[in-house]
Parts: structure tokens; sequence; C-alpha cells
């Protein structure tokens, strides 16, 4: 686990610039604990995530600035989007499987040109998890990044009939990623209708502000 | 030398493959009382024959055989497509028409199971029960009709030592109807009565569920209710087995709808109770699983629901929408729980109670603290706080009505289930 969070950081960063990000990282996190701050990890250890809900996926994004950076180069530069999953087992079973990567997505421009998936998902159908939108790499276009793998992973654990409780959003992150979900048709907007629906709950960490976004 | 091996050994192949072909078709036009030549002689006729057959099938007793023969073009008769069925009659519930109409509406996006107990099964008429004559007191006793498909079903009774709990599976998007399906023994007719009903979500409504529980300590066995759910794929072997197979996390209690409708006020055929009478609530009293959003549209007539928030009693003339929210009791760490069901964000006046929705603990809704908690565990670190709030509510926390003379009952009652109740990880 600790082995693949280091090259998974390598990639991202890239050895020059590792600490300067760092800083730069820290200098947010710092600046982050507002009522509406982030306090959940990549690795998903928060106890509130281990009590409430049977599964827990994490979204962050960086960019890659090592990749494909050639002059006349049309893919850089590149937003990593990595998805990490832990479960959380409450029938007896133990509590401490780590946190893995499930997919990594690559963008460019917002678009995805690249996906690696590294484990297959396998939930209990209507185990209830949740969604945490963590560190978002610093450029506009990592919210629709971030947005799109999102989007994806929803209708790939809608199709697992695994139940998403909530994706729990950073308050920094919370209109952009509200606005883009827009742009794919969820709409804060109740209609009577009928038929499959597809639904979102997001919410800002302490439960400030949440929307129920709708996919008719 | 070599050359005229290969020669003889050509033609002795091409021999044998005219003898094959042509063999059948010397055998053929034998039966048909034509010459029969040599095997290559034949084999060239065919040739001929076929280089020519446009023009010879045009003689008289030379053509094909009838099935085969091409005089111009042949029409050839088309099937008519075979009609569509008649879609099937919309499914009529047997309730009256003057029955208040209780609907369920999945918008969550998932499909989930809608629970359902009733009262504690004492038939009318013996000592000690409340149940009015013709109501429900079972769940094989009521109906379903899945108003997307048109079809119709009933509840599935589980456990098997329990006839009063029952499970559908409601699939998301769709909307069910539940209903009366029985008579009244009194009058033969069914009256549309559904008494004291209790729905849930995944999970039968108002139970305490796996409150304080330690991740990965598996909860007490022997409560049902708590431990899980059981098998619904109906190709099991094990389906709808009493061992559970599916664990259902229930970190917060759980929501329960409560209708108690179309009740007729008769017990025995003899008047008892309120008279006809009507109320529904949501409670989470024993917490909060599922996020119920109820609209009730009356009768232009009446009569009218009447609830007790903000201004006091208020009668609900129009189409009126009441929803829960979600409860925290079971927190990650010695921290503050918090019940989001105090305070109506929505309501006009500020401060004021969710209409029609028990908080948290409150079982008498305005009484703080409750004199009889309902979920009590003396391992719960987080004791004192079992109730966080009374309403604010005058009288109580429902919905009811009672029909004037001459009146009956009627309008709609839809429940909507838009989600789980995910509490935030620390109390705003």
């Amino acid at each position: 686990m600790r082995s693949d969070q280091h090259h998974a950081s390598r990639r991202c960063v890239g050895p020059v610039n590792a600490k300067w990000l760092l800083l730069v990282l820290v200098g947010l996190a710092l600046l982050c604990q507002l009522p509406c701050g982030a306090e959940f990890e990549p690795e998903l250890s928060h106890s509130y995530l281990q009590t409430q809900f049977a599964w827990a996926m994490y979204i962050d994004s960086c960019e890659v600035n090592h990749y494909l950076n050639y002059p006349g180069s049309s893919l850089h530069p590149l937003t990593k989007v990595r998805i990490r999953y832990r479960y959380f087992p409450h029938d007896g079973r133990p509590v401490n499987w780590p946190a893995k990567t499930y997919d990594e997505f690559w963008y460019h421009d917002g678009k995805p040109v690249g996906l690696r998936r590294n484990a297959e998902i396998n939930l209990n159908k209507n185990d209830i998890g949740v969604i945490v939108i963590g560190q978002a790499a610093d450029h506009f276009n990592s919210i629709s990044s971030t947005s799109d793998a999102l989007v994806r992973l929803l209708v790939n654990l809608q199709l697992q009939r695994a139940v998403v409780g909530a994706v729990i959003v950073p308050p920094d992150q919370y209109d952009p990623l509200l606005a883009n979900l827009e742009r794919y048709g969820f709409s804060s907007t109740m209609k009577q209708v009928s038929g499959p629906q597809m639904k979102i709950h997001l919410r800002c960490d302490s439960g400030s502000r949440e929307t129920y976004l709708c996919l008719h | 030398m070599f050359k005229l091996k290969k020669l003889i050994t050509v033609a002795i192949a091409a021999l044998i493959c005219l003898s094959v072909l042509c063999v059948p078709e010397a055998e053929s036009r034998k039966r048909k009382g034509l010459r029969v030549g040599s095997a290559q002689w034949t084999y060239f006729w065919n040739l001929y024959w076929l280089a020519n057959w446009r023009r010879w099938s045009q003689i008289p007793g030379f053509a094909p055989a009838p099935q085969l023969q091409v005089t111009g073009s042949v029409v050839v008769p088309t099937p008519a497509p075979p009609a569509p069925p008649a879609p099937p009659a919309p499914f009529v519930p047997p309730s009256p028409a003057s029955a208040t109409i209780l609907t369920f509406n999945n918008t969550s996006g998932t499909d989930v199971y809608l629970c359902v107990s009733t009262q504690s099964g004492l038939q009318p008429c013996v000592a000690g029960s409340i149940m009015q004559d013709g109501c429900p007191s079972n769940v094989s006793q009521l109906g379903v009709v899945d108003l997307a498909t048109n079809q119709s079903g009933s509840f599935v009774q589980w456990p098997s030592t329990s006839p009063q709990n029952g499970w559908y599976l409601w699939k998301n998007g769709h909307t069910l109807q539940v209903f009366n399906n029985m008579t009244n023994p009194y009058t033969g007719l069914n009256n549309g009565c559904l008494q004291g009903l209790v729905f849930g979500v995944n999970i039968w409504g108002a139970n305490c569920g796996c409150n304080f529980q330690t991740p990965g300590v598996p909860v007490p066995p022997g409560d049902f209710l708590c431990n899980g759910f059981p098998d619904t794929d109906p190709t099991s072997p094990t389906y709808n087995n009493d061992t559970p197979s599916t664990y259902t996390l229930v970190p917060n209690g759980s929501t329960a709808f409560e209708p108690s409708l179309n009740l007729p006020g008769l017990q025995c055929n003899l008047a008892f109770g309120n008279n006809p009478h009507e109320s529904y609530d949501i409670t989470c009293v024993n917490g909060s699983n599922a996020i119920f959003s109820v609209t009730m549209t009356p009768p232009a007539a009446g009569p009218y629901f009447t609830y007790n928030v903000g201004n006091g009693s208020q009668s609900a003339t129009t189409t009126f929408t009441t929803q829960n929210s979600w409860v925290l009791v079971n927190p990650p760490t010695v921290k503050a729980s918090c019940d989001d069901n105090c305070i109506d964000p929505s309501a006009a006046i500020p401060g004021s109670s969710r209409a029609g929705v028990f908080p948290y603990g409150a079982t008498v809704c305005t009484s703080n603290p409750d004199p009889n908690p309902p979920c009590t565990n003396t391992a719960d670190p987080y004791v004192l706080n079992k109730q966080f709030c009374a309403a604010t509510a005058g009288s109580g926390c429902n919905f009811d009505r009672q029909p004037n003379a001459g009146q009956v009952f009627g309008g709609t009652l839809a429940v909507t289930y838009t989600g789980p109740a995910t509490p935030p990880a620390s109390c705003p």
C-alpha cells in the first residue's frame, strides 16, 4: 500500500518539484481548516467513514507535468485523477483493509485520454458508501476532470447497484463541481417522472451545504 | 516423361471429378426419361444447359420443376404481422373509490426494499385488540401494484415466524400503490382500511438498528431486524431464508412512515375509538436511515388534514409536503451527537418544527426528556444524547383528519424515498 502511494506521488509530482509542491499543499491544507474544511485523507481511515458506511472512495487529482512533455505535444499538460477505495466490513471481518487505488484517469483539457484500472471492486447490493472529493490539482481543468471521473464512477457504481449515500466535497470545490455536474444534465430541480433515475447527494464536509442533484 | 505422368494424373483426377459431378445428374435424367449419355457427355450437357437455361426453360416439357419455374415476377404474399397484444387493463385495487390512496415513489437512483409491518396481528373482537373491522393485520392481507408495470403482487413475509413483517422489491424510478386486499367480514366489502402500518426502506421501520456498534464487531444474533436481510433472489435455493444473507448497516437507526388510513371506526361492527379517522407521520424516534418526502393532496372539498406547528393547529387545504432528515447518534469520536429533525429549515416561521415528523427519541413528540426513550443501550458511551429536542408542535407530530357527516375520505398520500439519510461527519 505504501509502496503504491509513493509510486503515485512520483508519477504525479515529479522528482524536481516535489518539495515545492509539498510546501504548497501543506499551505493549502492549513488554509483549508475552515468550518467546511475537508478532514479526509486518501487512506480513508477517518472513523466517521468507518462507522457510517460500508465502503468509501476518494477522488483526488494532480498535474502530471513530466508526462508527454515535449515540443509539439498535443496532450500536455495532463491531469491525473486517482480513485481510491476501501471497504469497512461490519459483519465481523477484520476492518484493517487498506485503501487501494481503483482507477487512474488521465485528462487533457478536461477530456479523458487514458484510464488504468488497478483492481476490481465487488460491492454488496444496497451497501451504502460515500465518495470523498479530495485535493484537486491547482489548475482550472482539474475540476472538470474530477467531475468527469466522478460521473463515470457513479455510473459504474449504479451498475453494481451500490448506493452512494453522499459525495463529500471540500468548500473550495463545491460550487465549481456543482456547475460542472449540471453540464452533465444533473439538476437540483426534482421532477415527478417515472423510470430509472440517478441521484447525487452533494454535501460540504460539515453539512453546512448540501444539494440533491437528479439525472432524469 | 515427368510431364506425361503429370498429365495422366490430372486427367484421372478430372475424370473422377466429372463422375462425381455427373452421375447424380445422369441418374436424375434417367428418372425423367431423358437421354442418358456417358458421364463426360452429361457433364458437358449440363454446362450447355446451364448456359442456356433461361431460353430453354421456356420450352414446354423442358422446364424445370414447377416450383423452380421462372415465368415472371412471383408475388409471394407477405403474411400480416401479428397484431400486438392489447395492453392489459390497468389494475384497479379493490378498495372503494372514496378511499385515500397511498403510493410510494422511489427516486433514490437505486432499487431498494420497501419493508412493512402491520399491527399486532390481533383480530377485531379479541380482548385488547385495537384492530378495526376490515383492516389488514398481516402482510398477506395487503396488496401492491407497481404503477410503472401495472403488475400487482404482495409483500413477501419474513421471517416465517412473523406474519406482520414483509418486504417488496421497489425498483428505481417506480411508483407502488399499497392497498387493502381483504374484505370486511361484516359487510363483505373492501373498505380500503390501512391501519397502523409502519414502512421502512431496506430495514423495518422505527428500528434502533445497530447503533453504537463497534466496527468489526458483529451485532448480537437473534435480532432479525438489525442483523440482516434475507436472500431476495427468487432463483436462489436460500430465497427468503430466515437466516439473513445480507448484513444491513444501520448506524443511526431507521426511519418509518406511519400511515393509518381509511379507518372505519368500527370494531365488531360497533363504534370504536374516535370513529372514522386518519393520521400519518414520519418518525425518527428510533433514528433515521432514509429520507421520506410525503406529499398529501386532499380532496377539493375536504376533509382536510390538520397539523400543529408554528402558528398552532392548521388545516392543510391544498397539497402539503413534509420531509424528515438525518440523525447522528453514532458519532465517530466523543463528540456531540445531533438530530436534524428538530427544525424545519424551510418553515415560514423560523424555529418551527418539521410538520408531522417525530424527532429522535421523542415518543411523546413534545416532551424533552422523553419519559420512555426507545433506543436505550447501557453500553452506549453517549448515553446522554438520547434525545436532542422536542417538537414545538402544540399537540403532536401527526397529520390527522376526521370526515364530517356526509363526507368520505379521499385524496392521495404520495411518499417519495429520495435516498439514504447520511449525517455529516460532525454536528453543524
